[in-house]
């Protein structure tokens, strides 16, 4: 590192030197801003697209398949969160954390309440049954939707637009495509949040 | 009135303040991620911060996180101030 700087700078040297604090200023934005997003999004994109394939297929999967690969999300989002090259310490951030856990816990009792008790187990493809559960798997797509849309109020407004585009697509799905909304789900949600975070790892440079 | 700051005019501490700016006021930066970030090495960044705290321009907390001691770094409410005041400094000079 150059210590050598002239005082008081030439009106070149000072030029220069607002064109590095510039370029310093843009990229921590940037790495802070962009962090571990891309990596989780496309980690939740790959399991929306396999469970929600999954469950085009074969319904039974949702017992298995989803909390395994929950479980998994939620393991490998803390794993990608704690091992991010830049860590930046700011009052109040636990908050965010806790507002997920708050969240998911309120989407969950609905989700208990709302789920009659033998869905999807004695449900016909076409029949009722199956029209409930899928309103019920769209509901539950969106609430992470939800949070994306909340915390992008705060973090910029790419996770506000990636919320609404697929919330849209989700709903939209339950009357364009009823008779394979779970392979839709899969396609346009999970591929969105791949395209979304590929999209961050080649432009939030 | 603006003026330039020589403590802050040097190439690294220039660099180091832009970085911390960048931060939401109350937030703070992790050494290493600095150091990686701006290409200096432990050293010469600690070097340099200790200029930075001696002028009251940035605050240096130590903790432990999972047990691991973890150095974290802030600009002061004054370092902010002194920093806008230089950067307008250096505006001036390019407009002569």
């Amino acid at each position: 590192m150059n210590e050598e700087a002239t005082f008081p700078p030439s009106r070149d040297e000072a030029h220069a030197a607002l064109a590095e604090v510039n370029h310093v200023l843009a990229t921590t934005r940037l790495a802070i801003a962009q962090g571990p997003t891309a990596s989780i999004l496309i980690l939740w994109g790959v399991i929306w697209l396999i469970a929600d394939v999954a469950t085009q297929f074969d319904l039974q999967t949702v017992h298995w398949l989803w909390p395994m690969l929950d479980i998994v999300g939620m393991l490998a989002t803390w794993w990608l969160t704690t091992r991010h090259r830049v860590h930046v310490r700011q009052p109040g951030m636990w908050r965010l954390g806790v507002f997920w856990v708050v969240l998911f816990l309120y989407a969950g009792l609905w989700l208990c309440l709302l789920l009659p008790g033998d869905l999807p187990f004695n449900s016909n493809l076409w029949g009722n049954g199956e029209l409930a559960f899928r309103h019920i798997t769209a509901f539950a797509h969106t609430v992470p939707m939800f949070a994306y849309i909340v915390i992008g109020l705060w973090f910029g407004r790419f996770l506000i637009w990636l919320g609404v585009l697929v919330t849209v697509l989700i709903v939209a799905g339950l009357w364009l495509v009823p008779g394979y909304y779970y392979l839709w789900l899969g396609l346009t949600g999970g591929g969105s949040l791949i395209v979304a975070g590929l999209f961050i790892k080649k432009f939030w440079k | 009135m603006s003026e330039l700051d020589k403590i802050i005019h040097s190439p690294a501490r220039l660099k180091i303040m832009a970085a911390l700016m960048a931060l939401h006021a109350s937030a703070q930066l992790d050494f290493s991620s600095l150091g990686e970030m701006l290409g200096l090495t432990d050293g010469n960044l600690g070097a340099h911060l200790q200029t930075l705290e001696e002028a009251g321009y940035v605050k240096i907390e130590k903790t432990f996180v999972a047990r691991k001691p973890r150095t974290y770094v802030r600009a002061t409410t004054r370092g902010r101030a002194r920093f806008e005041e230089h950067l307008e400094a250096l505006r001036k000079i390019c407009n002569f």
